[in-house]
């Protein structure tokens, strides 16, 4: 040992920066010691129970595969999104229940770099979460493009609100005195933000519904990725300002930079002593107004390009046809079809008004119709005015999830003249479409990944302690 | 303040390793210190002493930078207060509710303090273990904290406030809980640690007689203030000299106060009943320069042959036998 340094002492040059350190002793406590694998291998079995009825119970097996996949990713997401708030939520009051935070805040280390570090440890079970969706994914989903796509979706709105969840929880850690109050807290806001889910379906669909589904992360996202996946609706229309659909992600993104400019710009204080309560959270929005500008710009923003609310309609009378360029359609599920329409004005004379097409399909089995929706990404195409004689050319495109026998048929609406007048409809001849049965979706593809994932992960589980073991030598108390 | 005493010719020729001026530190109304003012030279011991509530963890933490001060100044080799992070890099803290991380072996958490310091892994990984050698856990360098006994503990987290060679120590409570073995060995470790390596140690404790056996200096607080301070030598003789105890049956309280009291040089007398037929009197002398022992020895000895003539029992006398405990019950007395 060194002595005699007590006047001239120098610290060591830095060898690695003290979030790495951070960063490596979190991820070393949360995987190395088996806390999250512990959690994961549930998480798998769950998943395989779910993969294993989905794909061999007749009954659920109607479900299309794309709905499928959302629901295998869905349920990663919500399951990451709980981990990382827990992680983020006990990481610091933790510290402060256990006592280990005071020796941390003497070191020289930042506060920033400590917070960093435990950001990054929260975020950790994220992409190992969906690593672990992905083989259920795969065996379900109808198409490899259809996969990689879905993976696209979930890493894009999915890296999002866990940056927010664990960036959450981590703010209220950094100010609770204890995990009991900044677990609860976190929870119960993360139901919150869940709880519209629960409401009417009247409350959700309003203009306040869709308000409030717009500014909610969580709800964003989720909108987001079942359009997405299951709606045929593509990213640059989910994410395009001045589309109709808004931007489903504009939330989660500014989400994110909210809880990352809290935690990092802001910079909260790191204190020994945590005071959360009512009166501490409202003083941190007084002290520092910016934060709460922040919150009413997501808000506004979020109002601002909201969907643009549907068109009334209205009447008129029009001699308009329309014809499609086939009447019999044979596909297997998951297989996408064109076809193309033509809308003409057989008037001599008089110009059309403005026409909305719309798609039904109608499944002949049960003699129900289908959400086009869920078929198509363009249930309804409008058309301006035609002049005498004019035609319009119309494509569409469908992509048929569920066996069975269907008609598609088109049909096109005059926008009538005022509010009193009415308009004739006029229908399209039909395709008959046979949907024929899914191929990809193999049961006995299902039991290897279904009793494999959680196989591994045990056994990951149990070589991470006999090398831990390995390292530790005398594991018997011994007395001073 | 704190700074003489057996070694001056050495230590009044090096630089203050802390100096504190004026510590003050309030929540909301409730003034928590005020004015504190001491300094420590490298080397040497400084007990901080104190009732529950006197101060004494606010101080610590704000000369561990864990708090700021709301008004004063202090500085750690030189490094003022204001630079907290320079001041974190030179200094070792041992909290008094410290808690370990349970999960890491004991070189394991070692060195991760010691990278938290700017050390290479390869680098803290060697200090960490001579430390542990050190303060002799070499043997459970591979065992799981969680395993550790208190003892041990305690030992480990000296070993972490070492693992930066850092100059100055704080040491909240660093015995309690131990075992009167598990103290000694303890104490013996501080001692070497401030002989050895020259290290300034502040240690925060309430095991007086520990203060006593391993302390240069002592600061006492009471509510936030310095109620004496110096080397631990001065602050007992300085009791010593001034005070004498004499235990007398309670029908005679008050005519040996009133004979005592016509005695030139008594300053004050007063009483402490410690059961119903007995009363210790307490006798304050006039203060004098520790070269007129004799005069104050004679004192002394008038104080006896006044309550002998005045035919009074004595059961008990005690001039010299002023225990560091007693200063402090003394100085820390909220009703005197």
């Amino acid at each position: 040992m060194t002595t005699g340094e007590n006047t001239k002492h120098r610290p060591s040059r830095r060898a690695t920066p003290g979030w790495v350190v951070v960063t490596l002793r979190e991820l070393s406590a949360l995987w190395q010691g088996g806390r999250i694998l512990v959690l994961l291998i549930p998480f798998s079995m769950a998943l395989s129970a779910m993969a294993y009825l989905l794909a061999t119970n007749n009954e659920l097996n109607l479900i299309p595969p794309k709905e499928m996949v959302l629901l295998v990713l869905q349920v990663t997401l919500g399951v990451s999104i709980l981990i990382s708030l827990i992680i983020g939520a006990n990481a610091l009051s933790g510290m402060r229940e256990n006592g280990t935070l005071e020796t941390l805040l003497v070191t020289p280390i930042s506060r920033r770099q400590i917070i960093l570090g435990k950001f990054l440890a929260a975020l950790s079970p994220w992409p190992i979460i969906l690593a672990i969706s992905v083989p259920y994914a795969a065996i379900l989903a109808p198409s490899p493009q259809f996969l990689w796509y879905s993976l696209l979706v979930i890493s894009l709105g999915g890296t999002l609100v866990v940056i927010i969840s664990a960036g959450f929880g981590l703010l209220i850690s950094i100010y609770s005195n204890s995990n009991k109050s900044s677990l609860s807290i976190s929870l119960v806001a993360l139901l919150l933000s869940l709880s519209f889910t629960q409401l009417p379906g009247t409350a959700q669909t309003g203009n306040i519904g869709r308000f409030f589904r717009r500014i909610n992360p969580m709800e964003s996202t989720w909108s987001f990725t079942e359009k997405a996946l299951v709606n045929n609706r593509t990213i640059d229309e989910l994410t395009s300002i001045t589309g109709p659909e808004g931007n489903w992600l504009l939330a989660p993104i500014l989400g994110a930079g909210l809880v990352l400019g809290l935690l990092f710009v802001y910079r909260p204080k790191l204190n020994l002593e945590g005071k959360l309560d009512v009166d501490a959270l409202l003083g941190l929005f007084r002290k520092k107004p910016s934060a709460g500008l922040m919150i009413m710009f997501i808000l506004a923003g979020s109002l601002l390009f909201a969907p643009r609310a549907l068109a009334s309609e209205g009447v008129v009378k029009q001699d308009v046809q329309i014809s499609i360029d086939r009447g019999y359609e044979v596909k297997r599920t998951g297989d996408i079809f064109n076809f193309t329409t033509q809308v003409k004005n057989s008037e001599p004379h008089q110009q059309s008004a403005p026409l909305v097409v719309a798609m039904n399909i109608i499944n002949l089995g049960s003699g129900q119709p289908v959400d086009p929706e869920d078929w198509s990404p363009e249930r309804t195409q409008a058309v301006d005015p035609l002049r005498p004689g004019q035609t319009s050319e119309l494509h569409w495109e469908v992509d048929p999830i569920l066996k069975g026998d269907y008609l598609v048929y088109l049909v096109v609406a005059p926008k009538p003249v005022g509010s009193t007048s009415t308009s004739q409809p006029v229908t399209s001849s039909a395709i008959h479409l046979t949907v024929k049965q899914y191929t990809w979706l193999n049961p006995g593809n299902v039991l290897p990944i279904a009793i494999g994932i959680p196989a591994v992960l045990t056994a990951a589980w149990l070589g991470l302690r006999a090398l831990r073991r390995r390292e530790i030598e005398g594991a018997s108390p011994t007395s001073a | 303040m704190a700074t003489t005493s057996e070694h001056p010719a050495v230590y009044d020729r090096e630089p203050y390793l802390l100096t504190a001026e004026n510590l003050q530190k309030s929540y909301g109304d409730n003034l928590a210190l005020k004015g504190l003012s001491f300094s420590l030279k490298p080397g040497r011991i400084m007990g901080f002493l104190g009732p529950n509530g006197a101060g004494k963890t606010t101080a610590i933490r704000i000369l561990t930078t864990i708090l700021q001060p709301t008004a004063g100044t202090f500085s750690v080799n030189g490094i003022s207060h204001k630079e907290p992070t320079k001041i974190r890099n030179i200094i070792g803290v041992l909290p008094e509710s410290q808690g370990f991380i349970e999960d890491m072996t004991g070189v394991e958490y070692l060195t991760f303090y010691g990278q938290l310091y700017g050390q290479r892994a390869s680098e803290a990984k060697e200090r960490a273990a001579g430390l542990l050698k050190e303060v002799g856990l070499d043997n459970r360098a591979r065992s799981l904290v969680s395993t550790y006994s208190r003892g041990m503990r305690q030992r480990l987290g000296i070993a972490r406030a070492l693992i930066n060679e850092p100059p100055l120590l704080f040491l909240d409570e660093p015995t309690l809980g131990l075992d009167p073995r598990g103290q000694q060995g303890l104490l013996l470790l501080l001692k070497r640690i401030a002989r050895d390596r020259g290290k300034g140690i502040v240690l925060c404790s309430h095991l007086l007689s520990e203060i006593e056996e391993v302390c240069d200096d002592v600061v006492i607080l009471r509510s936030g203030e310095i109620v004496a301070s110096g080397s631990v030598a001065e602050v007992l003789q300085k009791a010593r000299q001034n005070n004498v105890r004499i235990r007398i049956p309670a029908e005679f309280v008050e005519q040996a106060k009133k004979t005592l009291r016509t005695i030139p040089g008594v300053l004050q007398v007063s009483q402490r009943e410690t059961n119903e037929s007995l009363y210790w009197l307490d006798v304050e002398l006039k203060d004098m320069p520790v070269s007129e022992r004799q005069a104050k020895a004679r004192l002394r000895d008038g104080l006896l042959s006044a309550l002998v003539e005045a035919e009074i029992p004595i059961l008990n006398y005690d001039a010299a036998g002023v225990s560091l405990q007693d200063v402090f019950l003394q100085l820390t007395d909220e009703e005197q």
